[in-house]
């Protein structure tokens, strides 16, 4: 009887692998290594040919900077060599659109004061660099190592040519497209208070700081300060003949609240929200929504907001707008307070409801497990049970889900979870902790989606989530990569329908393209 | 009942000495409005008179209120300067008129250096310095100290922030400048130019460490050293050439090479049982001098191995290490401190204790400790002693992860709960003339309430490890994280701590209601006293106050 029972087990054992090993062969395997593997990395066809590159910026000493293109075959695999792009030292920031006729996406390069595009199919600048737009962006120093970039542009007017928002000296500049490639100025969105330095002057939060560093005066030195702001601090300086070391050559802070484009009124025209801080101090949320003429430059809405902890916009109810949500956290405690969306605007001091969870770091992420399934609230948090952290020096992971109740005008969500699925991690398994469960992605492809995590050997796994939203307690997916995962995300890279993978590992970033 | 009328006497007494020396400062009030786009007040010799005048920062350009022998008029005697540039970085410097008087620089979209002087109450045409240089600048109006005297001929040079570097413009005469030659820096630029998250800021910070100016080889001229991520450059003067420093360095320690030589951080190779051996892959350059000459030599840590490489006159001899010690154990830091009082810098190599994963496990829950060592190798002339002579143990014990956790937040919300709309400023200053013991100004009841000689003034130099309470006697040190903590009191400001329940020295009346006020003391008039800025109140218009100044 044992004897047939651990037969039984290899074979189960053996069958497992197998769809492993299978899930396996189903992708492409490509090895991106780079000097900083945790630099942007950005996946946009550039060339046309409906599969996306891998786009990253690169810095050399002698050469100075470079945009490396790694273009995608059709088998999967992406070119060993990459395409290099000189990047001027004028410029600051790069995005990616379709501008011109040509197929494929354009980099746009944005310098101090103006705004171009550059196509890849054709070498160097010369007659190949377009000048869009004037504009005096809001850095005006460029990174002699570094790029930043545009990350969403979109065509948030639903006329088929993509749309810009540039971050500017005075406030946000919304650029509309145009037939010709061009981009007619519609507005300018100014997210910083226009009294900022009353506003400033009013802030009077006082700030704890702890510091610890080691240096030849103190040796080790612990610091333990408070910050207590008031009106006029650092306001009067007395000048002293330099001297030779004294002094930074300049130091300078430009920074303004950034401005959101989100759905907020059902009309299928994105919004524009940003929260920032009223004369008198306090947090305020703004709204200017878009028309057919594009953006007034005053708020259309606005109201003032406790900005305590962590706010965010999340499609709460699955109305397909969205929504607001606070989410204050006192170490183990925390409070979230949803604020749904009415015709445009929040009532910011009643919530719709509020809930409340324990443990440590706790995130909320509002999912729709299939196209046409409710939503689902995910709470993921850790605790720290004294007793265990004694005897096996562990901690423990905790996934919640409630489901969206659809036809309950008065509670959002259930104060009690229908799924709690706990996890504990100590010493030998805490490869497991490097990135938390997500239910966000569907990795098969069924339509359904799946909770991908980090299993305890760092390779990354997938369980399936049934209709009553149980976790399966085995994976039905794994993919052992020789390196352990740190992040991952799925996502299409080409045109087959099927999810595709990007996994970060210490040092190398491994692209999983599906294959047939 | 002698005794005590003895006692009381010398009491009187001293009380009567207190309010006599109360009683000798005088202040004159000059009630002031200033626009509320002030961004900054600035003292400083303007014009002539040899008094200081208020140069006030708005966005659009610099106001110079002038100081007359009676005072200020805030609402005439003042003069602008209006930039219509959108990038002007601005500076204060005497090196550009013949008779050492200061003037207000302007360097222009990067490009221009533009000088501006007054005269009497009036400021002159711009007087352009340098054109054509290639800098880049924030946007905006912006204080960049661009003007500075590098080489020590008491000539003011030009440093033109670039992208990555600085060009330096030596001056050959007073306002004739070498080319330039360019610097590495190690600039700290942050830029952000989207988000998706609303709570998150878009824009650009920027710091520009200006380069170190010393003499490093002991010939009597500053020399440059120039510090990046990639590279240590030192570019050594020659002050018999008119142009000082040569275009490349006089001797480079590639960072990026030792880089490579430590070998990249990769966790699948990280040893769990000693998390701190990542230590390995760390280094320092420290450029100091070690045998005495005056020249800095160069001790080189990379990972536990430290090497002591000799500087000459012309440079730094690499060929080979003069001396290479080697440490086991987790290397954490270097440095050079004179530790048995020869005059000469010793050794001093930290190690830090193996951390385990296990160990920050169980460190969420429990208290625990890791125990720092300083390993002490003394100077022996031209060389370190192979073996240390002396070795220190802190032990640093700490609550466990979640009690530090909580304690923090607890000590955060205090804070926070403590500032109150109701909160009273309170400034340190020196209104006596009496050095040794600071002032405190407490802005309360619509008055300046001033408690002399209240606090004694921190020394300028702190005691070598004076946190620890250092000791040469003594080689076992603990810093107690949870005594640490449980010290910190957050009741209220610790300046007005001192003097809440004492009586003012001095109380001065404004006769105005102050709201949201604020006090500054600043030495403005030409006594060696403090002067107080006391802002009353402020809107989106303007900023009201009153100077008192010290009669």
């Amino acid at each position: 009887m044992a004897r047939s029972r651990l037969c039984i087990f290899i074979c189960l054992l053996a069958s497992l692998h197998l769809r492993v090993i299978s899930s396996q062969e189903n992708y492409m395997s490509y090895e991106l290594r780079r000097d900083n593997n945790w630099d942007a990395l950005f996946t946009e066809d550039m060339n046309g040919d409906g599969n996306n590159d891998l786009i990253y910026p690169h810095y050399d000493p002698v050469i100075g900077r470079e945009l490396w293109i790694h273009h995608q075959q059709n088998d999967g695999t992406f070119s060993a060599n990459p395409q290099r792009i000189e990047i001027k030292t004028e410029i600051i920031g790069a995005g990616f659109a379709d501008l011109r006729k040509d197929p494929g996406k354009e980099i746009i390069l944005l310098a101090s004061t103006g705004v171009f595009s550059l196509s890849t199919a054709i070498n160097g600048y010369a007659g190949n660099l377009e000048h869009l737009i004037e504009w005096n962006l809001i850095a005006a120093i460029p990174d002699r190592d570094n790029l930043h970039f545009l990350t969403t542009i979109e065509d948030f007017n639903n006329d088929g040519y993509v749309d810009l928002i540039l971050p500017g000296e005075g406030g946000y500049g919304v650029f509309l497209g145009n037939r010709d490639g061009g981009f007619d100025f519609n507005a300018t969105i100014a997210t910083l208070d226009q009294n900022f330095l009353l506003a400033q002057r009013n802030n009077r939060e006082a700030d704890f700081e702890a510091n610890i560093g080691i240096n030849s005066r103190d040796g080790i030195k612990v610091e333990l300060s408070v910050e207590r702001p008031t009106p006029f601090q650092d306001f009067v300086e007395i000048w002293e003949a330099k001297s030779s070391s004294s002094r930074a050559l300049l130091r300078d802070d430009n920074w303004m609240p950034s401005l959101l484009l989100a759905e907020l009124t059902g009309d299928n025209l994105k919004d524009l929200i940003y929260l920032n801080v009223n004369d008198e101090g306090q947090g305020q949320l703004n709204i200017h929504y878009q028309n057919d003429s594009g953006f007034k430059e005053t708020p259309d809405w606005q109201a003032s907001t406790d900005t305590r902890g962590t706010i965010a916009l999340a499609d709460i109810n699955n109305d397909g707008i969205q929504d607001f949500y606070r989410l204050i956290g006192d170490g183990n405690e925390w409070d979230a307070r949803f604020h749904i969306n009415r015709n445009g605007s929040f009532k910011l001091s009643e919530p719709s409801q509020i809930m409340r969870f324990s443990g440590y770091d706790a995130r909320l992420n509002f999912v729709k497990l299939k196209p046409d399934s409710e939503l689902i609230l995910n709470v993921n948090s850790y605790t720290i049970p004294v007793v265990d952290a004694i005897r096996n020096a562990a901690i423990k992971r905790t996934q919640l889900i409630y489901p969206l109740n659809p036809n309950d005008s008065e509670t959002l969500y259930d104060r009690r979870p229908t799924t709690r699925l706990e996890e504990t991690f100590s010493a030998t398994n805490f490869r497991g902790l490097s990135e938390q469960m997500s239910l966000r992605y569907d990795v098969d492809g069924d339509g359904n989606k799946d909770a991908l995590y980090v299993t305890e050997n760092g390779t990354l796994a997938a369980k399936r989530i049934d209709s009553s939203f149980q976790i399966s307690d085995e994976p039905f997916w794994e993919y052992v990569s020789p390196q352990t995962v740190f992040e991952f995300e799925v996502l299409p890279l080409n045109e087959d329908g099927k999810p595709d993978l990007i996994l970060r590992h210490g040092v190398s970033t491994t692209i999983l393209v599906s294959s047939p | 009942m002698r005794q005590f009328f003895y006692t009381l006497g010398i009491l009187v007494f001293c009380s009567q000495i207190s309010i006599v020396r109360a009683q000798a400062l005088n202040y004159k009030h000059q009630s002031f409005t200033i626009p509320a786009t002030t961004e900054q007040l600035v003292i400083a010799m303007i014009n002539e008179d040899h008094l200081n005048d208020i140069v006030s920062v708005t966005d659009k350009g610099l106001r110079v209120y002038f100081q007359r022998e009676d005072g200020f008029n805030f609402t005439e005697a003042f003069d602008e300067i209006n930039f219509e540039n959108s990038s002007v970085g601005w500076d204060l410097s005497s090196g550009f008129s013949l008779d050492g008087q200061n003037s207000i620089l302007g360097l222009v979209n990067g490009t221009d250096v533009y000088s501006w002087r007054a005269i009497g109450e009036s400021i002159q045409q711009p007087e352009l310095i340098q054109s054509g240089l290639s800098g880049f600048l924030s946007k905006g109006i912006n204080r960049v100290f661009f003007s500075r005297d590098i080489n020590g001929d008491g000539l003011e040079d030009l440093v033109i922030p670039g992208a990555g570097s600085l060009s330096l413009y030596i001056a050959s005469d007073r306002k004739d400048f070498n080319s330039p030659i360019t610097v590495a820096t190690n600039n700290r630029i942050r830029t952000s130019l989207q988000t998706n998250d609303l709570e998150r800021q878009v824009g650009q910070g920027v710091r520009i460490p200006l380069i170190e100016i010393r003499d490093v080889n002991n010939d009597g001229s500053n020399d440059l050293i120039s510090r990046t991520e990639e590279k240590l450059d030192v570019f050594i003067a020659n002050e018999l050439n008119p142009q000082p420093f040569k275009p490349s360095p006089s001797y480079s320690v590639d960072i990026t090479e030792i880089e490579e030589r430590l070998g990249e951080f990769d966790i699948d190779n990280l040893d769990f049982s000693n998390l701190t051996g990542v230590l390995s892959l760390t280094h320092e350059e420290l450029l100091e001098d070690v045998n005495g000459d005056h020249i800095d030599d160069l001790v080189l840590r990379e990972g536990g191995k430290v090497s002591l490489f000799r500087g000459t006159t012309s440079g730094m001899d690499f060929k080979e290490p003069a001396q290479v010690l080697r440490s086991g154990g987790n290397v954490l830091s270097t440095f050079l401190y004179d530790e048995d009082g020869d005059g000469l810098r010793d050794l001093w190599l930290w190690r830090v204790e193996p951390v385990s994963v296990g160990d920050i496990f169980l460190w969420l829950a429990l208290s625990g400790s890791i125990a720092v060592e300083a390993f002490i190798y003394p100077n022996q002339g031209e060389k370190f002693s192979r073996r240390p002579s002396r070795k220190l143990t802190i032990n640093m014990r700490f609550p466990s992860v979640i009690r530090l956790a909580t304690s923090f937040q607890d000590l955060a919300r205090d804070a926070r709960e403590s500032q109150t709309e109701e909160s009273i400023p309170s400034k340190l200053g020196n209104l006596d003339g009496k050095l040794e013991e600071e002032d405190v100004l407490v802005l309360q009841r619509n008055q300046v309430q001033i408690f002399l000689n209240t606090i004694k003034s921190e020394p300028e130099d702190s005691p070598f490890l004076g946190s620890l309470n250092y000791s040469k006697d003594r080689d076992e040190y603990e810093i107690d994280f949870r005594k640490l903590i449980s010290d910190v009191a957050i009741s209220r400001d610790p300046i007005f701590e001192q003097v809440f329940e004492s009586d003012a020295d001095l109380s001065i009346d404004l006769n105005t209601d102050v709201t949201n006020g604020d006090v500054v003391p600043a030495l403005v008039n030409a006594d060696a006293l403090d002067d107080i800025f006391v802002f009353t109140s402020y809107d989106s218009s303007n900023i009201n106050g009153i100077l008192l100044l010290s009669q």
